[in-house]
């Protein structure tokens, strides 16, 4: 009894795991999902949703940085409580982001933020995308859409970024899908005809 | 001295009476229960008889009535028939009388409550129908029901605790040693083992550790429980109690030793292995592939009580991203107008099922649906619908309470588990949880059962004693005794 409280008393200690910033209370996450990226001549720009819990108009806010590093953090600390991108499916990059940005979301996608094993790049213009306001979540949306176009292979996409892409591709974690805006909804434009096989 | 039936079987009874009551003697010299009567009777005294039986497996009348009024009273003179046909045919009164000389058929009849008369003089013996134990008038013990199989149960009379085991078991290989206890008290208390199948190392300790009490008075098995365990503060029971006789007849039947206290219907068995918490007498009653399935459910639902709602904890607060987003979506949308966090709204509902369960044991049963009525729909319903505590861990923790239940053996341990669990895994999340896990195994591998690992049946990995295990096989296969358990393990007479 004596060594097992010992033991208890020295993982309390030592292991710093009882920390109560790691103890977040369900109702206190931001659960990220849909993360937007737009590059702007040498600055980037983020946009993060996360309705819950609020769901409120203020869903979705945005932030730049130097990097996109950076960008994601700035807009996190608009957030109140943890941001959690851990269930974030989708990221939405815009189309005239350059090779750097897509570059820096795929390093951030493996080392330093908490995305799932799987995330969907979608190219597409994300400003009109965030504007569209849909009535669960973007990355819902995007789910809904490819779980009707049961073609999809999504796998093989042959983008400009292809070099980029092929470097990670290996890893099987990330896949690269082209959306359109249309009339206030995400739709699978002409150039994703190409994931079909 | 060995005292299998099958070593009597080819020896007769002496033409003196004096070496018989020497042999009977002998074989029942750790029987505190067996009963002699002699008897001076016939013309001027001058023949002799002694008579053997049970206590409390015979009816007093009859035996007095048909064997010794008659007996008494008659006087047989030299030259009428022989001695002993003369008592059978024309002066005792009962229904059913049979003449051996053989002590096994004596011993047989007497050990199921029959009066064995043996005369001076004479190279044959009588039984004497005189059985009169109490029918079964006791209630099958309620937290040992069962679907099929014997459904008797003890009561608080040692004697007649005793009729029942001796019926299950009318071997003279039974060996039932009385000891005394309690300074006030003067408890009696039953130490019964089979004698060519017990694990003599467990029967010393026991032995050993019953001479050490010394207290006032033990009015219940638990008492001796609590004295004669070495680790007291092991929430896991190293003693089993059960309140029926079969099952402490097949536990001795495997070489374990079955402690009987005089004044409680529960009986305490020895030693006692992790395993035999899972087992159900219905295990044994049953088909072995039906069986299965019920043990199988009540280890899963043993480690579900347990886990359950520190798993859920720790996905919750400390790993929501191992959580698919509906079900995170669903909790947090449950949780966004409870006032307590979710930790406490845990123990509040651990606590919470805990009383109602403690209520539902010790309250009348006609206010049982009222009960329910409160429980179920005010605590429950009620309280998600005022926001006061949220669904899903209403539904962890209920679960957690019900799954608990599966396994009466261990439903008052597994609160104490669940807590800590709990605790440690509001703590440290799921490295709290793996932390819990494995101290509670080295715990359970730690312990020991009368000198003989608690974890024994598990830890072998031999095919030949996993076959009571996770799952029973047939009778057919179980051909040995568990060899951690005796060192007389052949259990049935050949291989197949």
């Amino acid at each position: 009894m004596k060594r097992l409280l010992v033991l208890l008393l020295f993982m309390l200690l030592l292991t710093g795991c009882t920390q109560p910033k790691n103890y977040i209370d369900p109702e206190n996450l931001n659960i990220v999902t849909a993360l937007g990226v737009i590059q702007t001549g040498n600055e980037m720009v983020c946009f993060i949703e996360a309705p819950y819990p609020q769901e409120d108009n203020d869903a979705i806010k945005t932030a730049s940085g130097k990097t996109v590093a950076e960008a994601i953090n700035n807009v996190t600390k608009q957030f109140i409580g943890k941001v959690l991108f851990s269930q974030c499916p989708v990221i939405l990059v815009d189309d005239n982001a350059g090779a750097e940005a897509y570059r820096q979301l795929f390093d951030i996608c493996i080392s330093e933020y908490d995305f799932s094993l799987s995330v969907i790049f979608v190219n597409c213009r994300v400003e009109d995308a965030f504007k569209i306001k849909p009535k669960n979540s973007i990355g819902h949306d995007v789910f809904k859409i490819l779980n009707g176009n049961t073609n999809l292979s999504l796998d093989h996409y042959n983008s400009k970024f292809s070099n980029i892409y092929n470097d990670y591709v290996s890893k099987e974690n990330f896949y690269l899908l082209h959306f359109d805006v249309n009339d206030g909804a995400l739709v699978i434009d002409g150039a994703t005809k190409h994931i079909k096989q | 001295m060995k005292r299998e039936l099958r070593y009597f079987e080819n020896k007769k009874i002496s033409e003196n009476i004096d070496e018989n009551i020497d042999l009977f003697g002998e074989i029942f010299a750790k029987d505190a229960a067996i009963r002699k009567r002699e008897l001076i009777f016939g013309y001027k005294n001058q023949n002799r008889a002694v008579l053997y039986f049970v206590d409390s497996m015979i009816n007093a009348d009859t035996l007095t009535d048909a064997v010794i009024r008659p007996l008494l009273q008659h006087e047989y003179r030299q030259g009428d028939t022989e001695l002993i046909e003369y008592i059978e045919k024309q002066v005792l009164f009962a229904d059913e009388i049979s003449k051996s000389s053989n002590v096994a058929v004596l011993l047989s009849s007497l050990l199921y409550g029959d009066t064995v008369i043996i005369v001076d003089g004479c190279s044959m013996a009588l039984t004497v129908n005189t059985k009169g134990w109490r029918s079964r008038g006791v209630d099958e013990p309620k937290d040992e029901r069962v679907l099929e199989g014997p459904r008797e149960g003890f009561d608080e009379a040692l004697m007649r605790n005793h009729t029942q085991l001796r019926r299950k078991l009318p071997t003279p290989d039974l060996c039932i040693e009385l000891v005394k206890l309690g300074r006030k008290t003067d408890t009696k208390i039953f130490i019964c083992y089979v004698e060519s199948i017990v694990n003599r190392r467990v029967l010393n300790i026991i032995k050993e550790r019953l001479e050490k009490i010394d207290i006032d008075g033990v009015l219940d098995s638990n008492y001796i429980s609590e004295l004669i365990t070495k680790d007291k503060f092991s929430l896991f029971k190293t003693i089993g109690k059960t309140q029926k006789p079969d099952v402490v007849a097949a536990k001795l039947l495997e070489g374990r030793v079955a402690i009987m206290v005089d004044g409680t219907p529960t009986v305490l068995t020895a030693p006692y292995f992790f395993l035999e918490n899972f087992q159900s007498d219905d295990d044994y009653y049953q088909n072995f592939l039906t069986s299965a399935i019920g043990r199988t459910l009540r280890y899963i639902c043993f480690y579900a009580s347990i886990y359950l709602p520190a798993l859920f904890l720790a996905f919750a607060v400390f790993n929501p991203h191992l959580l698919p987003l509906s079900f995170l979506q669903s909790i947090i949308k449950s949780r966004v107008d409870v006032p307590f966090s979710t930790f406490g709204e845990c123990i509040i509902l651990i606590i919470l099922f805990e009383i109602l369960k403690e209520t539902g044991v010790r309250m009348q049963q006609s206010v049982g649906h009222a009960l329910s009525i409160v429980g179920g729909l005010v605590v429950g319903q009620a309280a998600v619908e005022a926001g006061i505590i949220s669904a899903p861990i209403l539904i962890i923790t209920a679960l957690s309470g019900i799954t608990g239940l599966i396994v009466p053996k261990l439903k008052a341990s597994v609160f104490y588990f669940k807590l800590f669990f709990v605790l440690l895994s509001a703590c440290f999340g799921l490295f709290g949880f793996f932390i819990g896990t494995t101290l509670l195994h080295i715990h359970l591998y730690a312990l020991e059962t009368f000198g003989i690992s608690y974890v024994s049946a598990g830890r072998a990995l031999k095919k030949s004693e996993l076959k009571d295990t996770i799952f029973r096989t047939s009778w057919k296969n179980m051909i040995k005794r568990p060899s951690f358990l005796t060192n007389n393990i052949k259990r049935q007479k050949t291989e197949r």
